[in-house]
């Protein structure tokens, strides 16, 4: 079952991508995939949904002629696999004139094979436990405030098994394990409902519970309700704010993050196009890509190019040193590339993504920043964000804010949304914590219709900035 | 003769019925997706994709279990059978399921399906892009079409159960979008739009091309403005934006079941907006989400949800409507998660807007700008807001100040915000021209020009 048989087709990849160089093509590449998933719901102790699937398929892409043809299916027979290889080549010659050629940077042609390297698959634990340890779990968070109407907790887990085959002769096999627990949890008092929420996420087995304190997460969304519960609705106006690793991620990940993504800058479509070895931030930014992390949701020895992962620097004491690319973008912009293509599934084509994106701390103690901020907000938890990259404007909702003032964390608001243009907040940093800490995310991409998903992290230091824009609800 | 997708159906009911369920449901759907990105004014990516899959969803002993599948032999749907069931097993009974939908007679629709959008040629959509792209250099030629996209599919969908319930539907959808910029020294301007349409016919790609241009000129040199409460005028992209969240989420009935939503308890209540009608529409000719029949087979209704302001009720499926007592109707949506339309056989069924329509007016978008002696106009809302409370905070993308009865200048940034239930009691007219914009998923909101007397601006200034 393992893999179900992707991995036994070396012979049949190496002949299509050879078949599609014979065809005329410049560069050829096929990717399988079987992913097993698996995902438990709770509504407070029940199992309220559960969810087992397959994902199984193959997606072949052909650069001739200066154009790129894609085509994918899930029929994984060998007939099936060279028509689609010629669908594809069809498609690449007719995209373009034929003037030009497809550039793409060299890497490493690389052959290798990543087992598992966890301690219990989640394909050998039953369902039936998953359920039972998950419940028990459960239970101990939603009596832990009297006020908790609904705890919803979602189990996910996946192990996917991937083949990549170039025809410049990179032969790479992966099986890559994630284990995800989601807590969204409802309070109500005096008529008024609140929710919160958050997750955890391990590149890992089953052991997932053993790495982490899941109550404990659980318990953490049950007191942000509550607080909810007796938050007031927020000015709205311009206010110094600091803000929690959560927002800080949601931050650099829409607003910063995605208009660095190469495609985007060769595009035309980012607000960094030109930047390079500008100030775009305030001296103490030092802004890290790095997919080597272990356990965490964005990391990958390889990325669906086949290039080895790595760890760089984008922004290096607020200067602008580099952009995310795939293998093309590098070659375009005579840079280095740098692992950064990725693709949701075999089905669709690789694009320039984030994977572990973050903010390096710095040496303020937390409560030192707050002691020396007059009238601001503290901003925790984040209901997610919005990017604009072509303006570079950035829309983000938080989950929790506190009002502070006079160097005191004050009474709970709620309902606060900010928005800004990216540079304008780069600049306006003036103070990094000494505490870290990388959230999880599903990150989406793309164009209505085609959204590409990834797993990613991002994060960084709790850290103040001034003139954010505030749209209250009062 | 049965399609092979609607053959995989009946198989997996079948098997699932011998290996213990006492019920089970198949939604199979097979995608054939033309696809190609324009980028820097050129035809760079080409792709042609078909993909086949499977949710299944099982009854043994009143436990419902699901499962999916992409593998679509033998091996692959039988395997997927067995978890159906052991998922089922790990459930407790469900008093509130009372089983799957009975076959109901399937009145068929318009303009879902169009063969010439089926057949759409290589030479024909490279042709497309090409209009569009030169359509939006018309307002000035400086205008570069950064980024481009056309995709187009055929759908074909069956859903087979245990109660004899068998269809089958094929519909076709057409979505062409650009980007653009324009850059003279420090001065920048961005436009976007789109259109999509079940007919290819109907997609006008020049007008695309041109209004994405005609954006990025207007949006040129934008000036902070101070927070305000003033005239708010939303075209039909930003009405999507705040109202697919505060006024259509809310109307769906599992959030009215789970005590969710702003609008619990308020059927014959008047909103106090009688300019306000608002109507669910799955049989809508020639609209976006237009069927026979919904995610679970059940044919697709015209529900009017608000009228004239007030609530007259809900949507449901068949699993919610059972929970209230009522019948389904027709709002079962499967959504596929990043890829929300191309594989929804990933999910159960659950409750959504199908053609979301804010019923037109009398007016039009120029009178409502003549009129407006102070005020502002969005062109995109994002962010969205609560269905539990109304309270929305939005993004405004392509706003403008109006002075005067005229455009004024375009405003760098700014939030609208506000709560659905008092920014309505503001309407003051209605455009009679509508368009399909997103903010729903899977639904989309048909949405006009609304202009509202007062709303809250927060400026940057």
């Amino acid at each position: 079952m393992a893999g179900s048989g992707i991995k036994g087709m070396r012979d049949d990849c190496a002949s299509i991508v050879e078949a599609a160089l014979d065809g005329g093509a410049q560069y050829a590449d096929i990717r399988l995939e079987y992913n097993a998933f698996t995902s438990v719901e709770l509504r407070n102790l029940e199992v309220e949904k559960a969810n087992v699937g397959y994902n199984y398929g193959a997606g072949i892409r052909v650069a001739a002629n200066g154009g790129w043809g894609f085509s994918s299916t899930n029929r994984l027979d060998r007939d099936s696999l060279k028509a689609r290889m010629g669908e594809a080549l069809k498609l690449a010659r007719a995209s373009s004139d034929g003037l030009r050629e497809i550039k793409l940077a060299e890497v490493k042609v690389v052959e290798d094979s990543v087992p598992f390297k966890g301690k219990m698959d989640v394909r050998d634990v039953p369902l039936d436990q998953k359920c039972s340890d998950i419940i028990e779990i459960n239970k101990n968070v939603m009596t832990h405030d009297e006020r908790v109407i609904l705890s919803r907790m979602i189990y996910t887990d996946f192990m996917k098994t991937k083949v990549f085959c170039s025809s410049e002769g990179a032969y790479i096999e992966m099986d890559l394990p994630e284990v995800e627990v989601n807590y969204n949890v409802t309070s109500r008092d005096k008529g008024i409902s609140q929710w919160a929420r958050s997750r955890e996420t391990g590149q890992m087995g089953y052991e997932f519970f053993q790495h982490y304190d899941i109550e404990k997460l659980g318990r953490n969304v049950v007191e942000k309700s509550i607080d909810l519960l007796e938050g007031e609705k927020t000015p709205g106006g311009v206010f110094t704010v600091v803000i929690d690793p959560a927002n800080v991620g949601v931050f650099i990940h829409e607003a910063f993050g995605h208009a660095n993504e190469a495609d985007s800058v060769l595009q035309r479509r980012s607000f960094q196009h030109g930047l390079l070895e500008t100030q775009i931030a305030s001296e103490i930014v030092t802004v890290i890509s790095d997919p080597t992390m272990p356990y965490m949701k964005g990391s990958y020895p390889y990325d669906e190019e086949g290039t080895p992962a790595k760890e760089f620097t984008i922004i290096k004491d607020g200067i602008l040193k580099n952009y995310m690319h795939t293998r093309e973008t590098a070659a375009e912009l005579d840079m280095e590339p740098t692992g950064n293509a990725r693709a949701s599934d075999y089905a669709v084509k690789p694009i320039a993504r984030m994977n572990n994106l973050y903010i390096e701390s710095g040496d303020w103690k937390l409560e030192e920043i707050i002691e020396d901020t007059k009238y601001g907000l503290l901003i925790e938890g984040s209901r997610g964000g919005m990017e604009d990259p072509e303006r570079g404007g950035f829309q983000l909702s938080a989950q929790n804010c506190y009002l502070i003032e006079k160097g005191e964390v004050k009474h709970p608001l709620r309902d606060v949304a900010m928005t800004g243009q990216t540079l304008d907040v780069l600049q306006s940093i003036d103070a990094l914590a000494d505490d870290f800490y990388l959230l999880p995310g599903h990150c989406g991409k793309g164009e209505p219709g085609i959204m590409q998903g990834a797993g990613v992290t991002d994060g960084g230091p709790h850290l103040r900035v001034s003139n954010i824009l505030i749209g209250g609800t009062r | 003769m049965s399609s092979e997708i609607l053959t995989w159906a009946e198989k997996a009911v079948k098997l699932a019925e011998a290996l213990g369920a006492e019920q089970a449901e198949a939604f199979v759907m097979r995608d054939d997706l033309k696809y190609l990105t324009v980028e820097l004014g050129e035809v760079k990516f080409r792709s042609r994709d078909s993909h086949t899959g499977m949710g299944l969803t099982v009854n043994r002993n009143g436990s419902l279990g699901f499962a999916y599948t992409t593998k679509m032999d033998d091996g692959g749907v039988e395997d997927a059978t067995r978890d159906s069931l052991k998922v089922a097993s790990v459930r407790v009974p469900d008093p509130n399921f009372k089983g799957f939908p009975e076959p109901k007679k399937i009145i068929p629709v318009t303009g879902a399906y169009d063969e010439k959008l089926a057949q759409l040629s290589d030479i024909k959509a490279v042709e497309l892009a090409t209009t569009m792209m030169e359509a939006s250099k018309q307002p000035d030629s400086a205008i570069i079409p950064t980024f481009g996209v056309l995709e187009c599919h055929k759908r074909t969908k069956a859903v087979v159960n245990s109660m004899g319930l068998a269809v089958e539907d094929v519909g076709t959808i057409l979505s062409v979008g650009l980007r653009t910029l324009l850059k003279k020294g420090d001065r920048a301007g961005n436009g976007y739009d789109f259109q999509s349409s079940r007919n290819l016919d109907k997609i006008d790609p020049a007008a695309i091309g041109y209004k994405a241009g005609e954006l990025a000129v207007s949006s040129m040199d934008t000036r902070d403005i101070e927070t305000c409460k003033t005239t708010v005028i939303l075209d039909p992209h930003a009405v999507a934006g705040v109202f697919g969240s505060v006024l259509a989420q809310p109307l769906m009935g599992n959030l009215i079941h789970e005590k969710r939503s702003i609008f619990v308890d308020k059927v014959g209540h008047d909103l106090g907006c009688e300019k306000i009608t608002v109507i669910d529409d799955g049989t809508l000719p020639g609209g976006h989400n237009t069927g026979s029949f919904d995610a679970e087979g059940v044919p697709m209704q015209r529900k009017t949800l608000i009228d004239k302001g007030v609530l007259k009720g809900y949507v449901y499926d068949t699993y919610t409507s059972n929970l209230a007592n009522t019948e389904s109707t027709g709002n079962a949506v499967r959504s596929g998660g990043y890829m929300t339309g191309n594989r929804p056989y990933r999910n159960t069924p659950t409750v959504g807007a199908t053609n979301f329509i804010i019923a037109t007016g009398d007016s039009n978008r120029e009178t409502m700008i003549e009129e407006t002696d102070d005020g502002v106009l969005l062109t995109f809302a994002v962010g969205g807001g609560s269905p539990i409370s109304g309270d929305f905070s939005t993004d405004a993308r392509n706003a403008f100040k109006i002075e005067g009865g005229e455009i004024a200048y375009p405003i760098k940034q700014a939030m609208f915000t506000g709560n659905v239930l008092d920014i309505l009691k503001n309407l003051e007219s209605i455009s009679k021209k509508s368009r399909f914009s997103g903010g729903l998923s899977p639904g989309m909101v048909l949405a006009p020009t609304m202009k509202f007397s007062q709303g809250t601006i927060i400026g940057g200034k």
